[in-house]
């Protein structure tokens, strides 16, 4: 595999590539739960503290993206992410009350930076990890939620801004307008830029609202569901996903979420027999990671054994003799 | 005269054999202090608790390390001493170089295949972890027992030869972060997270720059026959212990340390 090439970040293929999510709403995390194979092209560094991971965004999405929720916010990130660097800067580096520059359009997410060149650095890498996760997605899964937009003099679209981040003043920001049928567009916008990276890949509308809220967002994901083809909508998802992270990690509502995110028919897919081929129940799931750990620590142990004994040989000693390297030292400086 | 309590694991010896040395040499800096070495290997120092004012051992063969290394005393009594110093004790550049395999941050070469981070986070992730070592811990230990200046040494960085060739032990990735060039910030780095990770318990001291070759590795010259030294094997096969004359050039930063901690007593 060519080194320095999109296709060696760690994304399996033929997964499921979830665009937002926060700490309220961790969809992404949900779904991983239920075993359902979601990508990360942004992953965190092992052992990280999980406050710390989720502070910085890490795991709730398939990309640090922030919340999103937006069908317009969804569809100018994607469009963002097929432009990669002719995205250009975009006016998107604010600042913070310090004067830092910050990446205004994931400030939830992403930290003020010493330098708006970091600050674009990072939003470019950032785009690359969405086009990643996207070529390699079977279902692409869009959680939708109340937001509030505000635009500049451009016509980019921010989320809220967070306390304390400042536009420049020449950027004219202001409420975003809400003019019918531009969340349509928006997802129409939406389909045309998945396939252009990832042909036939379905696109899973959830609502992820409270019940008060929710009513007109659902009824928005129903509609599109049906007058495009390859977008799916069910309330019954949304009502899983709920009760899922509501029970905990890898409950029964979660397992039966990885029956149903890729499923024509969710109601038909969790009453059918036979598992969905794009997700493992999460007993089949946590047997196979058993196994594989398992096999991974005799590996290991078998590993560390060799290595021990190949010391050991080239010193002309036996293993347990070699093993005792560390108290010599010790002993002989004090001798 | 400074009376510093030294507790540390294997790499204690190089500065044992660095203190006899300067020691035999009559150099000024070995008035000025007066160590007592209390060493475990590996991670021993993990089986101590502080009760009472004394860093008590858990176990009879660490308590029997503790005799042997100070000279025979079998526990550490706090009050006996005016300043702690804690060497290795899992803190080690080879944290840094394994989320360098994965990761990279705004300044180091850029590369796809791996994952940007923000600057930001890389400092409180790194922080956190290196605050959550051994070192870490046992500085809380001594704090528990004593309020009293601590300073922490992390365990040296590994020899140069260990980026051609390091034999049958694992390739931590030094070779690669010298040709990208990114090596000596990853070294700026590490010394910025340890520091942050330890700050309010223990005063970190880098190791000295006539040491270090690349940002992140140790001139050879200082595990040259460390092993013969040490264990008495031949040298040139332990990458990551240094010999007498790495703990003889510690020495004087240590002792500058403890001078900007202990003005009164070292004066």
């Amino acid at each position: 595999m060519e080194s320095g090439s999109e296709a060696t970040r760690s994304v399996a293929a033929g997964g499921v590539a979830v665009l937002g999510g926060d700490a309220i709403w961790p969809v992404a995390r949900i779904l991983r739960s239920g075993g359902v194979p979601v990508l990360d092209g942004e992953p965190a560094p092992k052992q990280v503290e999980p406050g710390l991971a989720a502070r910085y965004g890490f795991g709730a999405g398939s990309v640090r993206a922030g919340a999103l929720g937006h069908p317009r916010l969804i569809a100018q990130l994607l469009a963002r992410a097929v432009d990669g660097d002719r995205a250009g800067s975009g006016g998107f580096v604010w600042t913070d009350t310090d004067g830092r520059p910050r990446d205004a359009l994931r400030a939830d997410v992403e930290p003020a930076a010493e330098t708006a060149t970091e600050v674009e650095a990072n939003h470019h890498a950032h785009l690359a990890a969405v086009r990643a996760v996207i070529a390699q997605s079977e279902v692409v899964v869009l959680p939708l939620r109340e937001v509030a937009l505000v635009e500049d003099a451009t016509g980019t679209l921010f989320p809220e801004p967070v306390a304390g981040l400042q536009p420049p003043k020449a950027a004219k920001v202001k409420a975003a307008a809400r003019k019918a049928g531009v969340m349509d567009r928006a997802m129409d916008e939406i389909v045309a830029l998945v396939a252009r990276m990832r042909p036939g890949a379905k696109i899973r509308l959830v609502v992820v609202e409270g019940a008060a809220t929710a009513a007109p967002l659902r009824a928005f994901a129903a509609a599109c569901a049906a007058r495009i083809d390859g977008v799916l909508y069910h309330p019954l998802v949304d009502e899983l996903l709920l009760r899922a992270r509501d029970e905990g990690e890898a409950g029964r509502y979660a397992a039966a979420l990885g029956r149903v995110i890729g499923a024509l028919d969710p109601v038909d897919a969790l009453v059918s027999a036979a598992p969905a081929p794009m997700a493992q129940t999460d007993e089949a799931s946590a047997r196979a990671k058993e196994r594989g750990k398992d096999k991974d620590d005799v590996r290991d142990a078998r590993d560390r054994r060799a290595r021990k004994e190949a010391r050991a040989r080239r010193r002309g000693r036996a293993g347990a003799e070699a093993r005792v390297v560390c108290e010599d030292e010790l002993l002989e400086a004090f001798s | 005269m400074i009376r510093l309590c030294i507790i540390g694991n294997s790499h204690m010896a190089a500065y044992k054999l660095g203190w006899d040395a300067l020691v035999a040499a009559g150099d000024p800096a070995t008035r000025a202090v007066m160590p007592v070495f209390f060493g475990a290997p590996r991670d021993g120092i993990r089986q101590v608790k502080e009760a009472a004012g004394r860093i008590v051992p858990l176990r009879k063969d660490i308590a029997e390390g503790f005799e042997r290394t100070s000279g025979g005393q079998r526990e550490i009594v706090l009050a006996d001493y005016d300043a702690v110093l804690l060497l290795g004790l899992g803190v080690s550049v080879k944290r840094i170089l394994r989320l360098y395999k994965t990761h990279v941050w705004h300044g180091l070469a850029p590369d796809p295949a791996r994952v940007m981070l923000p600057t930001r986070f890389v400092r409180e992730f790194l922080a956190e972890r290196y605050g959550s070592t051994l070192m870490g811990e046992t500085a809380d230990k001594v704090r528990q027992g004593r309020e009293m200046p601590i300073l922490a040494v992390a365990g040296p960085f590994w020899a140069s030869w260990a980026r051609e060739d390091s034999g049958d032990k694992p390739d931590y990735g030094w070779d690669a972060a010298i040709r990208a060039g990114d090596a000596e910030r990853l070294g700026q780095m590490f010394h910025e997270t340890v520091s942050a990770g330890l700050s309010g318990r223990a005063s970190y001291v880098p190791q000295d720059a006539e040491t270090v070759e690349h940002g992140i590795l140790t001139r050879a010259a200082f595990n040259k026959d460390a092993s013969r030294l040490i264990s008495g094997e031949g040298g040139g096969t332990d990458a990551a212990h240094m010999n007498g004359a790495f703990g003889a050039a510690m020495w004087p930063r240590i002792a500058l340390a403890l001078r900007e901690l202990r003005p009164a007593v070292a004066a």
